[in-house]
């Protein structure tokens, strides 16, 4: 396109002479973007959170009685040998009951009436990153209820299913919300355009004696749109980043978000821009005489 | 084509129902330079809106430039605009755009690189006595001057027909003459030259055609 460098000064310039206009524009988006930017901010830490969770998630498979070192070698090598398994530790009834003993704390006086070790042995799988799924984790406690001499698996089901859940409804939430956001931001671009082509109107409808087409006379408003959608994106990303590292740490967050992520809502705010602009520049230009 | 334009029977009645022009018959040949005289509010205005398509007849058949005007397209509007050139008494130049600027964007519309459109803006320029107020703002130019560019502007693009709506209206005689030399020289050129005018000196010392209208009609001489 010839015109590129016309379309792109006449629509900087367009924002200059804004004014109030486009500097609304610009907070509504930068706003919008921040909004959208917090809530991804904190979905974006408790995926972290229940990532780590997860990690720390072992299941456990419980033997039965008192087997011998052979049966033990031969359910530690069937274990180790499932796909996923990073890791196995074996707990004997002794440190199973030590740990209990540390976890009950002042209430350990109630072991001392027990004569009989009731708790059983078991194995700890500690399993790879990709297999910590609640899916996953699923077949893994079937396949561990085959091998012979486990009695029972668990691996703590609920609470990490919950976890995702929560993660999965705050996600959804934060589409809702950044839906609602991008809407708003769009009709109040197309506002502070629509305000731009009214300002312009003498020199639109110059320029239709002339002869320019509509297309020629709307793209620098689109430039317009575009640029208060960017700009908006870029200082709202920004704002992010700056409540991340002031509040947010002090809350706890500790990753800000991934680059994908911030470059998208830079790329929404600009998105957000050119179709208010288009819109409403395409509408009021053709309406001007 | 032989009729830059023809008017069969043309009409314009305003919405409130003032008949602004009334049975309007006639045909504007090509290469003519045509005067379009008559009293304030008698049509000539109306005449000529309807002649760039700013307007569309309310009754009878208007062709211009081989186009159906009853019937156009609004989208195709801009591509006959561009085959004709038209200069307002109030100038109407984009402002806070060097005279350079205001012509160029004129040409831009028209996709001519950048080259071309230099070349073109130094030739119009010489053509209508403006090189050295090439870089001036349209707001630090005299009237005649403004006029100039407006004019400059009209034919930038090589129009077939050229529109000129009261161009000496606001100038004093003097510069009056210089405009309409210019205009002549550029009817000279092959251009269609219609001039809406009601100063009846300059029609008499200028052997034209002169289309006269009077309350809506027309009476051609």
């Amino acid at each position: 396109m010839g015109n590129l460098g016309y379309y792109v000064r006449e629509g900087f310039s367009g924002l200059r002479r804004g004014g109030s206009g486009s500097a609304g524009a610009v907070l509504t988006v930068v706003l919008s973007i921040l909004v959208l930017g917090v809530v991804l901010l904190v979905v974006r830490n408790l995926q972290v959170l229940v990532e780590e969770a997860r990690a720390e998630v072992e299941v456990e498979a419980y033997v039965a009685g008192d087997p011998t070192a052979t049966e033990l070698s031969y359910i530690e090598t069937t274990i180790t040998g499932l796909p996923g398994a990073l890791a196995v530790r074996y707990v004997s009834k002794a440190e199973a009951l030590e740990e209990l003993r540390v976890m009950l704390g002042e209430d350990q006086y109630l072991l001392s009436e027990i004569e009989e070790n009731p708790l059983p042995a078991s194995f700890r799988l500690t399993m790879a990153p990709d297999y910590r799924t609640d899916e996953r984790l699923a077949q893994t406690a079937d396949q561990l209820e085959l091998v012979p001499g486990v009695t029972r698996v668990s691996y703590g089901r609920e609470w990490v299913e919950s976890l995702s859940e929560i993660v999965r409804i705050a996600g959804l939430g934060g589409l809702v919300i950044g839906g609602v956001l991008a809407l708003a931001s769009v009709l109040v671009v197309g506002n502070a355009v629509a305000l731009s082509v009214y300002m312009r109107r003498d020199e639109i409808t110059i320029l239709k004696v002339v002869g320019a087409t509509h297309g020629f006379i709307r793209r620098p408003f689109v430039v317009e749109g575009f640029l208060v959608g960017i700009l908006g994106g870029a200082i709202g990303v920004l704002l992010v980043f700056v409540l991340y590292a002031t509040v947010g740490r002090l809350v706890g967050a500790e990753t800000f978000l991934p680059w994908e992520w911030w470059l998208g809502l830079v790329g929404l705010g600009a998105l957000v821009g050119v179709i208010g602009s288009f819109f409403a520049a395409a509408g009021h230009v053709h309406r001007a005489k | 084509m032989v009729q830059v334009a023809s008017f069969q029977h043309v009409a314009k009645r305003y919405p409130r129902g003032i008949l602004a022009l009334h049975d309007v018959n006639l045909e504007l040949p090509k290469g003519e330079f045509t005067f379009l005289t008559g009293p304030s509010g008698a049509g000539k205005t109306t005449f000529l809106k309807l002649l760039f398509g700013e307007e569309r007849p309310t009754e009878g058949a208007l062709a211009v430039l081989g186009h159906d005007m009853n019937r156009m397209k609004i989208s195709r509007l801009p591509g006959l605009r561009r085959r004709i050139g038209v200069v307002f008494q109030d100038f109407r130049l984009l402002s806070r755009r060097t005279t350079v600027e205001n012509l160029d964007i004129a040409l831009r519309i028209r996709r001519l690189s950048k080259d071309e459109r230099r070349r073109r803006i130094d030739s119009i320029l010489r053509i209508v006595e403006l090189e050295g107020r090439a870089d001036s703002f349209a707001e630090e130019l005299s009237g005649g001057e403004q006029q100039r560019v407006a004019i400059a502007r009209a034919i930038s693009g090589d129009p077939e027909l050229l529109l000129a709506d009261e161009p000496t209206g606001n100038l004093d005689p003097d510069l009056s003459q210089k405009i309409m030399d210019l205009l002549r020289k550029i009817a000279s050129r092959g251009t269609t030259v219609i001039v809406a005018t009601h100063d009846y000196e300059m029609v008499k010392s200028i052997e034209a055609r002169a289309i006269h209208i009077e309350a809506g009609r027309v009476l051609v001489q």
